[in-house]
């Protein structure tokens, strides 16, 4: 008879300020200067200059642990990694920012929002960025895993703050990147938990202070050309088995629950991750 | 037009003339009701009503009032009226605010089970209302979608109010005075299940719950104006202990300085059990979800003893004692959080009793004294 909470509003109106008053204002000042110097020199526009058609994409997300599609809370523990250790999955969540499409003419479109997928939340696989995407050839996409030092700000996000998704400050403060979860079958052949949290690095000088090392990595996805002449879909997939190998394997029982603080693990994590994601335009 | 009426008492005071006139009128074409004219002067044109969030609390999303049932003023009024009535039990002896004292920040007061209406006991500890606008779901095991569903649950339940809906309309239909409050707070004038919860909910989301010195400290912090004392120093270690990974580690459910909500309504099997009550199960009917309840707020733990969603501890030193050494990782579905370390015994923290001690003094400063005083929450 009642209808449910409709879902909460989040924003993500804290982004794109922070980057448009950082980045894009010296841009906008420029277009705007160059505007007004054109209309100065001409008062007429020119009704001829043609328009370049714009189409909309959206953004998807799925998930594998190798040649298997991910099924969160899976009985027994279904996937391998690369060291043979047999583990499932209770829970995956992670932040993908600052998604750029390089166009052949060496412009660039970066969507205006950040990804944060929440695998036992369907409705965070698709998102419908408002960009205004140009027509034409696009050499490759990019995306940053989890936030640049720029955009990993303390407490900026509503939405992030809400889910509990704050890095700690004595870890360097930001945002987790990532938070991968569950069981595997341990040395002693008995079920033990794993926590695959990724955030900002600690380690410490020889002052015994902490130096905190922001370890966002930015990927330009290989095979990620294609062309753009309607609207389209960019669809990403996780294999979450690449964080745990490519180039060094990972033992769930040397990095199994509490990582968060442990330095090795951390940088272990952005060298393992740069493959995790593919993307297809559909 | 609404808005303007109201605001306009002169045009109201016109309108009421007008139909008095037309009730006394001797107009054969106007039936002329010859009893309730208490009531046929009362119109409905409610007041909206802006609900005033604490400055630092927008760190968090903007909460969502369902479109269906907008605060009003006449709402609100009716709805804390039916929080604090005993009607609404089978042998009027019990109301809402009997298991969800005001004194308590809306919980009962010191109790692991509630009384019901015959002084039957309950089955799982009643929660502290606060801050509800924010939640998702409704209940330890979140049953309830809506605080309007919520409402629903307690009048007709064999352990708490007995009491069958139809029969809580008579009661309130044969009072005046609720005739008058209902036809005020909304447009038809049925009194029934659903305008009462729905009155019910709307007083429910104005129980704000912001001043805190933790507020205050993480809040200032920010730039927020407040209104209170800070953190002690001995408050700010606790916090320490609090967040640090091979500590208390106590963020990843209950939240950090940006999340004034110190949860974040997930449902999670903390350790308590071997062998759990089956809490969140006994909604999706998953096995993934036996063991599991909602992550309380840690906000007003002063008020809200005992503690955990059958009360077993008493204190909060119990309960830090309890994370600190009595998680059982056996329990199914436990939280992969409630691991500290890899490896044998990751699960045991290891505290010293200044850690403890600390701790438990930054748990208390998430209490809000001005919250269990707030004179707008009482009848």
């Amino acid at each position: 008879m009642f209808l449910p909470l409709q879902s909460i509003n989040f924003k993500t109106t804290n982004y794109k300020k922070m980057k448009s008053f950082k980045i894009k204002y010296p841009i906008v000042l420029l277009m705007a200067g160059a505007l007004f110097l054109t209309s100065c020199d001409k008062d007429d526009e020119d009704p001829l200059t043609p328009v370049p058609a714009t189409y909309k994409t959206t953004v998807t997300f799925n998930h594998v642990s190798g040649s298997n599609a991910l099924t969160l809370n899976a009985p027994n523990t279904p996937y391998t990694n690369a060291m043979g250790q047999q583990y499932n999955v209770s829970k995956l969540r992670y932040l993908i920012s600052d998604v750029t499409l390089h166009h052949s003419n060496g412009t660039t479109v970066e969507l205006d929002q950040y990804f944060f997928v929440d695998i036992s939340k369907p409705e965070t696989f698709t998102f419908s960025p408002s960009n205004p995407i140009p027509t034409g050839s696009y050499t490759s996409v990019s995306y940053t895993f989890g936030f640049d030092s720029e955009d990993n700000v303390s407490g900026a996000y509503a939405e992030l703050n809400a889910a509990n998704w704050n890095w700690p400050a004595m870890l360097g403060g930001g945002y987790h990147f990532m938070q991968l979860e569950g069981t595997f079958i341990d040395s002693s052949n008995s079920s033990s938990p794993f926590a695959t949290h990724m955030g900002t690095a600690r380690k410490f000088d020889a002052n015994n202070d902490p130096i905190y090392e922001d370890n966002h990595f930015t990927v330009t996805l290989p095979n990620s050309s294609f062309e753009v002449n309607s609207d389209f879909k960019l669809e990403f997939t996780m294999d979450i088995n690449e964080w745990y190998t490519n180039p060094t394997n990972w033992d769930f029982n040397q990095y199994g629950a509490g990582i968060m603080p442990v330095y090795d693990a951390q940088i272990l994590l952005n060298t393992n991750g740069k493959d995790v994601l593919t993307v297809v335009k559909k | 037009m609404k808005t303007i009426q109201y605001k306009i008492p002169f045009i109201l005071s016109i309108i009421g003339i007008l139909f008095v006139v037309s009730c006394v009128d001797d107009d054969p074409i106007e039936p002329v009701t010859p009893t309730g004219c208490d009531t046929c002067l009362v119109e409905y044109n409610p007041t909206p009503y802006n609900l005033k969030l604490p400055p630092f609390f927008s760190v968090l999303p903007t909460p969502v009032i369902p479109k269906n049932n907008p605060l009003t003023v006449e709402g609100i009024e009716l709805g804390k009226k039916l929080f604090y009535e005993k009607k609404l039990s089978i042998n009027n002896s019990i109301s809402c605010s009997s298991c969800h004292n005001p004194d308590y920040a809306f919980n009962d007061q010191g109790v692991a089970f509630s009384l019901g209406a015959m002084g039957q006991s309950g089955i799982i500890n009643a929660m502290p209302l606060f801050n509800l606008i924010y939640a998702d779901s409704y209940n330890w095991n979140g049953n309830a979608a809506t605080l309007e569903e919520q409402i629903f649950g307690p009048v007709k339940h064999p352990l708490e109010m007995m009491e069958s809906w139809p029969n809580v309309a008579i009661k309130l239909q044969n009072d005046p005075s609720y005739v008058t409050l209902f036809k005020k707070a909304f447009p038809n004038e049925t009194i029934d299940s659903i305008t009462t919860s729905k009155a019910i909910a709307q007083f429910l989301r104005t129980l704000v719950s912001g001043n805190s010195p933790a507020d205050n400290e993480f809040g200032s912090q920010l730039g927020f104006p407040i209104n209170g004392r800070v953190l002690t120093v001995e408050e700010r270690r606790g916090f320490q202990v609090f967040s640090d990974q091979e500590k208390g580690d106590c963020e990843h459910c209950h939240g950090n300085s940006y999340n004034p909500l110190w949860t974040e309504y997930t449902f999670r099997n903390n350790g308590l059990d071997l062998n759990p009550d089956s809490g969140r199960a006994a909604v999706t009917k998953l096995a993934s979800d036996v063991g599991k309840f909602k992550v309380p707020s840690l906000r007003n733990l002063i008020y809200t003893a005992p503690y955990m969603h059958d009360g077993r501890f008493n204190t909060l030193e119990e309960v830090v004692d309890f994370y600190d050494q009595g998680v059982e990782p056996n329990s199914p579905n436990i939280s992969v959080d409630m691991f500290h370390r890899t490896g044998a015994n990751g699960h045991i923290i290891n505290l010293s009793p200044q850690d403890k001690k600390d701790l438990v003094a930054f748990l208390k400063a998430l209490s809000d004294p001005s919250f269990v005083t707030n004179p707008d929450y009482r009848p």
